[in-house]
């Protein structure tokens, strides 16, 4: 008789003391309903997301008028610059939530453009006073009594709506009724360009492809400007004004802008026929448009006082912040890791929020660290099963901007209806023409 | 000196553990005392037959079983394994050699043998690297790509986990020469192994009617309960006796549910809940005559079935009632869970097994088993076979994937009173004052059975396999047994399972995260691959599961679409298809076919009619090309 049991040693299976950690044994072809548990706890992380959401770190008190334009520096994770709509210009520390210094009589009107150089030493501001100003942005002297002195001031001959910066050299964009290029060392603009006699709201270098300008002016256009050739490329007219418009700094073909029709439109630069997609989600005018330094998401702020994050990709938001004190959205502006979205309102106040609503801020154990990404990819894989879907989507919105979307949902599908109706009594209907084709009214090359 | 220090506490510790080790083998006796039974002196010998033969002890008393067991224990891959002390000289002998290389076929078997794992843990088809290059949208290129090579890395990490941190073998009991398994005892089995696993095969003399049992989930528990009122719980493999009490009325069924510290108990009037202290947690009322119970443990459900023929489900966590189904075909016999999918099988008088989930009222699957009452259903581990047993005599194997019988039955003397599947596949059958263990019997029809045992007349009532133990156990009209099944069990355990070893806190802690995982009771479904998966003709299933409703009814190929026009016959619209104030550009065109084919077919009608040709038609319409 050949004869072997199971038989284990106790004292190989187990610790040796109350110190040393327990013994794990596994064999993973016992452990059954996978999916079942996997759905489970997907459902749980997503509880717990929800749960944790707490969007809002702070607030940045200290303008006395609207925040009409903001600026991270691209230097320093701390250092953030925003204008206000009396002329006022504040730098602030965001670990601190504080104003380091403020320059009080920046300009006479509106702050329309703020700027930090490149390399972080000087700012650049712009205003409907029809002036540009170059200032210091030396964080070790900042007691100095000349940080309220601007460096150099240039003037231009109408007011300037917008201010962009190049990504490498010294040399500025500006909105007016026409764009205008700067070159630091020179008293007029280099180049002048315009398609029509708009107004151009909104000025945007491209930071890869550092040569093209992106404009959005007052004719619902957007246009686009090479300054190696000084000539205008090409222009696409859209249905709606544009009020901002903001470059994916990773691929550098694609911009997103902010539409007064309460939605925002992403393009490819080089395929202007038609939107890459249309992002619908807000119930007012679209005022600003930021895009995340990883390019993968941005965040836009509109006038039904709330701030809304994007995956670029999605047609719908992600995340819906608001407070019961924000007004009216003018701006909006990612930190420079990423981590942080701030906005700037009516009501005069600076807000810091999360990019990501339910991420820890602070240190975190290596095993936090590990239970977190577990979560993500189990909310990756499960997010399409309704019972994840149903609280991983959901978001609690303020009770104007909920019936607001009730009611658009409402025309919308009204629309739809006539639309068949229309098409079914008539003898050659036109083809039907989806919305990011519609967005489209006419492009010239 | 750290070091020296540290060996040197280690030999004190396990000079200690033998010492322990020493008191359970002489233990038997003093747990008859115990649970007030009587010492047949069938056990408690082995230990001294053992010494008198002398040759398998080690120096502290303690058997050198795993010396040669190890040396074919430790796989081709574990030349990292961590060696007993036992084998610790071996290993340095080896190594004075210079470490052994594998030969070209080792390595080659090896490799053959990690690449088969791999495959397995990788579940299923994969695209290939060309079906991934042939996706146009780079970005989803790239991510079918790093996540098809982050999963290859997962199931290869998993394989070499398995091979290498699977150190356990399993049992084995083969006979040499004219020698035949099933003929060896159970004395035998005892005096050849080793002293720790000589002491799982006891025997309580107990005088309170026919017991049913049942093992803990990592199986080092066991509730047994008497016909007469007789329950106890105790820890079996150190013989410590929890509790033991008598409830005054009958007992039925009894289960361990997610951990020992609940447990549940079938008595005449109601379903019990008590703790391991045997104090009564809860009297569920709303189980009244339940006569066998099951346990989903992930689900954290308690199922009852009984004469009524009332299927109940009890969240135990919640202690809501989930569902109340009614079986029909008789009164209910037998309830066993199919672990791979949590459905539940219910044997009726009527020969017909049913299968449950507590979504629906009817049962998903019934089966017709037996002619005559079904007495017990069992299924193996990974819930692709089902054995069922009946009055008629015969035992049954069923394939669960095609709902048909596997091979022809076996036949007993007697019908079999109780039935069990091991983790491994053994089967277990009770009948009469026998036990009979077949090895390969579900797989194929197997001729003789591994192990036979006789219980010298007492009717076998119950069978249990023990969890990661080659044990089974046996509740009869006289008592309880514990049986040496050498190969039954799973040798290696997985510690978020069930961990034979749990602390105290290791307990709490995995019932806390067993709870935060329970899953819904409405998951449970008949095919559990369903969940998270992509239905890839989500469109068409609607109408196929009309087809084959149809097709089941009236035969294959009869099913014809019917496409309902909903709101077609409103009165209104008939109003308007009265008048014909709405001619739209679709009610035109199939008016102009309608007529077209009407005309196509009075033409094919005068042709047939009057053999001539038929005049040419008046208007030119889509089909006057087809006309010659």
């Amino acid at each position: 008789m050949k004869v072997k049991m199971i038989s284990r040693d106790e004292v190989a299976m187990t610790r040796e003391r109350s110190t040393d950690l327990n013994k794990v044994h596994r064999n993973t072809a016992l452990r059954g309903f996978e999916r079942q548990t996997e759905v489970k706890r997907a459902v749980n992380a997503a509880k717990l997301n929800r749960v944790f959401a707490k969007p809002f770190v702070g607030q940045l008190s200290g303008h006395m008028d609207t925040v009409t334009s903001m600026m991270a520096s691209p230097r320093s994770l701390d250092t953030f610059l925003t204008g206000s709509g009396d002329g006022e210009v504040r730098v602030w520390s965001l670990s601190r939530k504080a104003t380091l210094w403020s320059i009080p009589m920046a300009h006479t009107s509106f702050v329309t453009g703020l700027v930090v150089s490149p390399n972080g030493e000087t700012f650049f501001t712009a205003s409907d006073d029809r002036s540009i100003k170059q200032w210091r942005l030396d964080m070790g002297n900042m007691w100095a009594e000349d940080v309220d002195t601007p460096i150099e001031s240039w003037a231009s001959e109408y007011a300037l709506e917008s201010l962009s910066m190049h990504a490498s050299r010294y040399v500025l964009a500006t909105g007016s009724r026409q764009v205008d290029v700067w070159d630091v060392a020179r008293a007029t603009p280099v180049h002048t360009m315009a398609f029509s006699d708009d107004t151009i709201s909104s000025v945007a270098f491209n930071q890869v492809e550092t040569e093209i300008i992106a404009a959005a002016s007052s004719d619902r256009s957007l246009s686009f400007y090479d300054i190696r050739t000084e000539s205008a490329l090409r222009k696409v007219e859209l249905g709606n004004l544009i009020n901002d418009v903001a470059w994916n700094p990773r691929e550098a073909f694609n911009i997103t802008i902010a539409s007064d029709d309460h939605n925002l439109y992403t393009f490819d630069m080089r395929k202007l026929d038609r939107a890459l997609s249309v992002h619908k989600d807000h119930v007012s005018a679209v005022m600003s448009v930021a895009y995340s330094p990883t390019g993968r998401s941005f965040v836009s702020g509109s006038y039904d006082r709330s701030i809304r994050l994007w995956n670029i990709s999605k047609g719908h938001s992600h995340e819906c912040y608001h407070t019961e004190r924000m007004q009216r959205v003018l701006k909006v502006a990612y930190s420079s890791d990423a981590r942080y979205v701030l906005s700037g309102s009516d009501d005069t106040g600076v807000r810091i929020w999360k990019s990501d609503a339910s991420a820890t801020t602070g240190i975190q154990h290596p095993r936090a660290k590990a239970r977190a990404r577990y979560e993500a990819a189990l909310l990756k894989r499960y997010e399409h099963v309704p019972a994840v879907a149903k609280i991983h989507k959901q978001r609690f919105q303020p009770r104007s901007i909920f019936k607001a979307r009730k009611l658009r949902h409402v025309m919308r599908l009204a629309e739809i209806r006539r639309d068949g109706r229309r098409r079914a009594h008539t003898r050659n209907p036109a083809p039907k023409i989806d919305s990011r084709t519609a967005a489209v009214r006419r492009l010239h090359d | 000196m750290a070091r020296r220090k540290r060996k040197a506490s280690r030999s004190t510790e396990d000079t200690a553990s033998h010492k322990a080790v020493e008191d359970t083998s002489s233990r038997p006796s003093k747990r008859h005392r115990l649970l007030g039974g009587q010492d047949d002196g069938q056990d408690g010998s082995p230990t001294e037959r053992r010494q008198g033969a002398g040759g398998r002890l080690g120096a502290g008393g303690w058997v050198v079983a795993s010396d040669d067991d190890e040396k074919e224990a430790a796989p081709a891959f574990a030349s990292t394994a961590r060696r007993g002390k036992n084998g610790g000289k071996k290993a340095r002998s080896r190594e004075k050699v210079g470490p052994l290389k594998p030969t070209r076929n080792e390595l080659r078997a090896m490799r053959r043998q990690f690449d088969d794992k791999v495959a397995e843990y990788e579940r299923g088809l994969r695209p290939s690297k060309k079906e991934i290059k042939s996706v146009q949208d780079v970005k989803q290129r790239m991510e079918l790509r790093t996540g098809e090579k982050n999963r290859r890395k997962a199931a290869e990490d998993a394989a070499a986990a398995e091979l290498l941190l699977h150190t356990q073998e399993s049992g084995y009991l083969e006979a040499e020469g004219m020698e035949k398994t099933y003929k060896f005892k159970q004395a035998d089995i005892a005096g050849a192994v080793d002293l720790q696993s000589a002491a799982k095969h006891f025997d309580l003399a107990l005088e309170y009617g026919s017991y049913s049992i049942d093992y803990s989930r990592n199986g080092k528990h066991l509730l047994l309960g008497g016909r007469r009122g007789h329950l106890a719980l105790m820890d079996w493999s150190r013989a410590s006796l929890l509790f033991e009490m008598f409830v005054e009325e009958s007992i039925y069924d009894v289960k361990i549910l997610h951990n020992h510290m609940f447990l549940g108990v079938a008595q005449k009037s109601n379903l019990f809940i008590y703790d391991h202290t045997g104090l009564e947690l809860h009297c569920l009322r709303d189980h009244p005559g339940a006569r066998h119970l099951e346990f989903l443990p992930y689900h954290f459900l308690l199922a009852s079935v009984g004469e009524t023929g009332r299927l109940r489900y009890v969240d135990i966590s919640t202690g809501e009632v989930i569902a109340n189904h009614r079986v029909k075909n008789g009164a209910a016999r037998a309830l066993t869970a199919n672990p791979h999918n949590a459905v539940m099988a219910v044997g009726t008088a009527a020969g017909i097994v049913s299968h449950w989930v507590p979504n629906t009222g009817l049962p998903v699957v019934k089966m017709v088993t037996h002619a005559g009452p079904v007495t017990g259903i069992a299924f193996s581990s990974d819930g692709n076979v089902m054995a069922t047993t009946g009055m008629d005599r015969t035992v049954r194997v069923w394939d669960m994937r095609m709902y048909k019988e596997l091979h022809t039955p076996y036949t007993l003397k007697r019908p079999a009173s109780a039935i069990d599947i091991s983790q491994r596949g053994m089967l277990a059958i009770g009948f009469g004052t026998h036990v009979d263990v077949w090895k390969d019997a579900l797989r194929t029809r197997a001729q003789r059975p591994y192990l036979s045992y006789g219980t010298r007349g007492a009717a076998v009532s119950d069978l249990a396999f023990v969890p990661y133990e080659d044990v089974l156990g046996l509740g009869s009209a006289k008592g309880v047994t514990s049986l040496l099944v050498p190969g039954a069990g799973e040798p290696n355990f997985d510690s978020y399972v069930a961990n034979p070893y749990e602390t105290t806190k290791q307990r709490q802690e995995g019932e806390v995260k067993r709870l935060l995982d329970k899953i819904p009771a409405d998951m449970i479904t008949l095919d559990n691959s369903v969940i998270g998966a992509l239905d890839a003709n989500a469109e068409n299933n609607a109408m196929d599961i009309l087809r084959e409703k149809h097709e089941s009814i009236h035969g294959k190929g009869t099913w014809k679409p019917r496409n309902k026009a909903r709101g077609k016959n409103k009165s209104y619209r008939k109003l308007l298809r009265k008048k014909g104030n709405i001619r739209s550009r679709k009610m035109l065109r199939v008016k102009a076919y309608l007529d077209a084919k009407k005309r196509a077919a009075e033409e094919l009608d005068a042709k047939g009619a009057g053999g001539q040709a038929p005049p040419p038609a008046s208007r030119s319409s889509m089909f006057s090309r087809f006309k010659k």
